[in-house]
């Protein structure tokens, strides 16, 4: 991919930014006029970081989406469709409400470890060059574990709002998080974002099969371990922040093999200015909701994401891959 | 002609038996044996991949301790499989082998060296299983390494692309490259190689020039055949 499409695709994701924090627009000009300090805090502390989040996790959604779909040889393949997220949630649901551990940090590690542990659980059940069928089954199969736990856990939570305060966030939202939570999902994802971005040689000559590639020297039992690893950390805390955001981990990386001949490891950075774009998008776009009604991002992601995950699968079944 | 590879104690648990194995500079050795008899465990060994006790020195280095980017200048391995992980075009596919700026040019050299420039642009899910193996020839033939190890290169070929194969690596020896390949054929090894190993039951049991190599008590002991005065194989 040429540096000018990277630009161009960085120039919009900063476009979008800025229009994040805008948006609605009529609301500003008036405040800034009347109560300038509330203006200000408005912009720097809800809407800088509601876009900033939108900004951090759509990235890491889409390098991790790249990068697992890279390791499994698989297109279909991606945080959300392999129960990371969905362990990740779970993670940091017991955390905050039956260990009782409720401070961002800890919410953010639980998260890490369940999005660990459900990519970890699926590498031994579908093995590391999965089939579509076996890949897509277990992933359901963690996936509805996960849920079933969450919902569980939420349950048996000693708070009884438990399942109130945890339905906006386990729907993935990026609305009302603070500075500090901020930093909890930007610092891992980027560091993450950043692993993953240096392993796309590798990850593209994973592309030559197995053998060659470890004729080539490539370690591939660390290579899947450490993006595993780096996937768990980046969405894991993501997802103990902003909750389970599907479908752009598996949209973001099929736009960007466009840009890369198909290259799946070179695939990973434009991946995440893909995703983060999608997801600044979604999330200005569900402020054209109703008036007074919340729409979770999550939801339109799932919305507008099912329905090309279907075409993908149509596309499979009846032609080459994507 | 000196010794390039010196592989000294390769084993696999009850696959390969511990064997020592040394190539030449500018050698064709064919690596012939009955179905199981160890012969892609002992090229997978030779080029270091999953568990294998024992050392690999080209050049004098220990291949298992060479970075990537030196690894490839030692040794190419093509594997038997023509399954292709990752749909790509044909170009990329071979300039992935590849690095520096001029990778793309190489990579459409090896291509020609092949004849199979006209499938450069084609993505490799769209390829027969004859052409995808050209192409995974040229992939292991662009690094131009020091040694080169190919699992049944001559499998899925129409007997054009068979002849054509052989001469591009009787090209690539001419140029001190070391080529150790396995095959079925057994008239391949008779008819091209410099030197033919047997392998049977995980073990070397002749390694001499071909003629000796499968003379006639190793064709009946190890394969059941025999090559009657008009040239055909019949079994024994």
């Amino acid at each position: 991919m040429s540096i000018r499409l990277y630009l161009a695709l960085s120039i919009f994701a900063v476009f979008l930014l800025a229009a994040s924090v805008a948006v609605p627009l009529q609301s500003l000009p008036a405040l800034v006029e009347s109560d300038p300090t509330l203006a200000m805090t408005i912009v720097t502390e809800l809407r800088l970081p509601r876009a900033l989040l939108a900004l951090v996790y759509g990235a890491v959604l889409g390098a991790s989406g790249a990068a697992i779909q890279a390791l499994f040889a698989n297109p279909l393949a991606s945080p959300d469709i392999t129960g990371a997220t969905g362990g990740a949630a779970l993670g940091a649901v017991v955390t905050a409400y039956l260990v009782g551990l409720a401070t961002p940090f800890a919410v953010a590690v639980g998260g890490i470890i369940g999005a660990g542990a459900a990519l970890a659980l699926l590498l031994l059940l579908a093995g590391p060059r999965a089939e579509t069928a076996t890949l897509l089954l277990a992933g359901i199969a963690i996936s509805a574990i996960a849920g079933a736990l969450t919902t569980l856990a939420l349950a048996l939570a000693p708070s009884p709002f438990a399942f109130y305060d945890a339905y906006d966030w386990l729907m993935g939202s990026l609305i009302d998080r603070s500075l500090p939570q901020l930093a909890f999902a930007a610092i891992p994802a980027l560091a993450a974002l950043m692993f993953l971005v240096s392993r796309s040689e590798r990850l593209d000559r994973l592309a030559l099969g197995e053998e060659t590639a470890e004729a080539m020297g490539i370690g591939l039992a660390a290579l899947r371990r450490n993006v595993i690893v780096a996937t768990a950390i980046g969405v894991g805390a993501a997802v103990s922040v902003c909750g389970a955001i599907g479908f752009i981990g598996l949209v973001a990386p099929v736009f960007a093999r466009r840009l890369t001949h198909g290259h799946p490891g070179r695939a990973v950075l434009p991946a995440a200015l893909i995703g983060a774009t999608l997801l600044l998008a979604a999330d200005i776009a569900i402020r054209f909701a109703p008036p007074d009604r919340n729409l979770p991002v999550g939801v339109l992601t799932a919305l507008f994401g099912a329905p090309f995950f279907l075409t993908l699968v149509a596309r499979m079944r009846w032609s080459a891959r994507p | 002609m000196t010794w390039i590879v010196e592989a000294k104690g390769l084993s696999v648990e009850n696959r390969l038996a511990r064997c020592d194995l040394n190539l030449r500079a500018g050698e064709l050795t064919v690596l012939v044996g009955p179905n199981g008899a160890g012969k892609t465990t002992l090229l997978r060994a030779l080029a270091r991949i999953g568990g294998t006790a024992g050392t690999v020195a080209i050049d004098g280095q220990d291949l298992a301790k060479a970075s990537p980017a030196r690894r490839i200048d030692l040794l190419s391995f093509m594997s038997a499989s023509r399954d292709m992980a990752w749909p790509l075009r044909a170009i990329d596919y071979v300039a992935l082998a590849l690095s520096g700026n001029e990778k793309s040019d190489r990579a459409a050299e090896a291509l020609a060296s092949l004849e199979a420039s006209e499938f450069a642009e084609r993505r490799t899910d769209t390829l027969s299983t004859g052409e995808r193996t050209r192409i995974m020839l040229a992939r292991a033939l662009a690094p131009q390494s020091r040694v080169i190890v190919l699992d049944e290169p001559c499998a899925n070929l129409d007997p054009q692309w068979r002849i054509a194969v052989i001469e591009r690596l009787r090209a690539e020896t001419r140029n001190g490259t070391a080529i150790l390949l396995s095959s079925h054929d057994l008239d391949l090894a008779i008819e091209h190689a410099d030197r033919a190993l047997v392998m049977n039951e995980g073990r070397i049991i002749a390694d001499d020039a071909p003629q000796n190599a499968l003379n006639s008590a190793i064709l009946d002991q190890v394969f059941g055949v025999r090559k009657s005065e008009s040239g055909h194989w019949d079994r024994t």
